[in-house]
C-alpha cells in the first residue's frame, strides 16, 4: 500500500478517537484537555524534532584527519602520474 | 578478499580535468592491491577543461579495457548518465562514487566486503552513522545536512541513515531495474534510488564512510538546490 494512504488512513483513524472522545460524557475540564490534545501532541513533536536537529549536529563527526590523508594521497598520486607523463 | 566478480566504477564527469587523474589512480591502486577485476567508465558531458584529454591519456597507461570513455554532448543530468555508463559497464557490481575527491575509494574495499558478508543488494555509504562523518563542513552546512535527513526519516522512513549520500555499491542488475522507475533530479535522485529499491523488495545494507568536501573549490548548495529536494522528497511520500 502506498505511503500517502497509509498516513491518511491513520490521521483518519485518530481523528475519529479524537472525535469519539470529545463526543463522550466528559467535564468541562477534560473536554479541554481533549480539545488541546493534538496541539500539544504537535508541540511535542516539535519539540523533538528541534532536540534531535542540535543534537545530531553537534555530535556530527568531524574528521580533519581525512583532509591530511587525502592531501598526502594526492601528492603521491601526482607524483606518480607526472613520472608516467599524465598531466 | 578473494572474488571472482568485476567491479564497475561508473564516474559521470564535467570539467572534472583537476582530479580524474587523481581518483583514476586511487582506484586502480585499491583495486590492483587486492586483486579485484574492475573497470572505470567515465561518462563526460562535453567538459570544456580538457577532461576527455587526460582521460585517454590514463588509457594509454591503464589500458582501455580498464578505462572506457564515454562521452555525450551536453550536461545531460546525473541519471541519465548512470543509464549511459550501465550500458556498458561489463561488471557484476556497479560503484557510483563523486569524481571529484570527496569521495576515497579507499573505502571500497569495505563496501565490498559488507555486501560479501552480507549478501545484500545495496551497499550505501553513511557520513551519520558508526565512524562516518565529514570534513570541511560549518555548523550551517551540518545542519542543513542533517535538517534535510531529518524530514526525509520522518517521511519516508527509509531504513537507511543517510538517504542523500551518493557513495555507493549495488548489484548491476538491481541499479538497472531501479533506474529505470526513477525521476527525480539532485539530490532527491539518490534518494529515490534506496527508496524505490527497497519498495522493490531489495537489501540495502550501510558502511561507514568520511566526506571530505571539495578540497578545492565550492561545492554548490543553494536555495535552488534545497527547493529542488524538499519538491522531491514531497513527490516520493506520495507516490511510493
Amino acid at each position: 500500500m502506498l505511503r500517502i494512504y497509509r498516513f491518511a488512513g491513520g490521521l483518519l483513524g485518530l481523528i475519529a478517537v479524537w472525535v469519539a472522545a470529545l463526543r463522550s460524557d466528559l467535564q468541562p475540564d477534560q473536554y479541554l484537555a481533549v480539545l488541546l490534545a493534538p496541539v500539544f501532541f504537535l508541540a511535542l513533536f516539535g519539540l523533538y524534532s528541534v532536540t534531535s536537529l542540535i543534537y545530531g549536529v553537534v555530535t556530527f563527526r568531524t574528521v580533519p584527519e581525512e583532509a591530511t590523508a587525502l592531501r598526502q594521497d594526492i601528492a603521491d598520486a601526482r607524483k606518480d602520474l607526472q613520472a608516467h607523463n599524465i598531466s | 578478499m578473494p572474488t571472482k566478480a568485476t567491479y564497475s566504477v561508473l564516474l559521470p564527469t564535467y570539467n572534472e580535468r583537476d582530479n580524474i587523474a587523481i581518483v583514476v589512480w586511487l582506484l586502480a591502486k585499491t583495486f590492483t592491491a587486492r586483486a579485484i577485476e574492475f573497470e572505470i567508465v567515465i561518462i563526460d558531458d562535453n567538459s570544456q577543461d580538457n577532461t576527455q584529454g587526460v582521460v585517454r591519456q590514463l588509457q594509454q597507461l591503464y589500458g582501455e579495457d580498464r578505462i572506457v570513455l564515454k562521452c555525450r554532448p551536453g550536461k545531460l543530468g546525473l541519471g541519465t548518465a548512470y543509464v549511459h555508463g550501465l550500458r556498458h559497464a561489463r561488471g557484476d557490481y556497479v560503484i557510483i562514487m563523486d569524481a571529484d575527491l570527496s569521495h576515497h575509494p579507499k573505502y571500497i574495499p569495505e563496501f565490498i566486503r559488507h555486501q560479501q558478508e552480507t549478501g545484500c543488494d545495496i551497499v550505501t555509504g553513511t557520513r551519520y552513522k558508526l565512524q562516518g562523518g565529514v570534513c570541511g563542513w560549518n555548523f550551517k552546512r551540518k545542519l542543513v545536512s542533517r535538517g534535510a535527513n531529518f524530514l526525509a526519516q520522518t517521511l519516508l522512513n527509509p531504513g537507511v541513515s543517510d538517504l542523500t549520500g551518493s557513495f555507493r555499491l549495488y548489484r548491476k542488475s538491481v541499479l538497472e531495474k531501479v533506474i529505470a522507475g526513477v525521476n527525480s533530479k539532485g539530490y532527491a535522485f539518490q534518494m529515490e534510488i534506496i527508496v524505490r529499491a527497497r519498495a522493490q523488495g531489495y537489501s540495502v545494507g550501510e558502511v561507514p564512510i568520511v566526506f571530505v568536501d571539495r578540497l578545492y573549490g565550492v561545492s554548490k548548495l543553494g536555495g535552488a538546490e534545497i527547493t529542488q529536494y524538499i519538491k522531491g522528497l514531497l513527490w516520493l511520500f506520495v507516490t511510493t
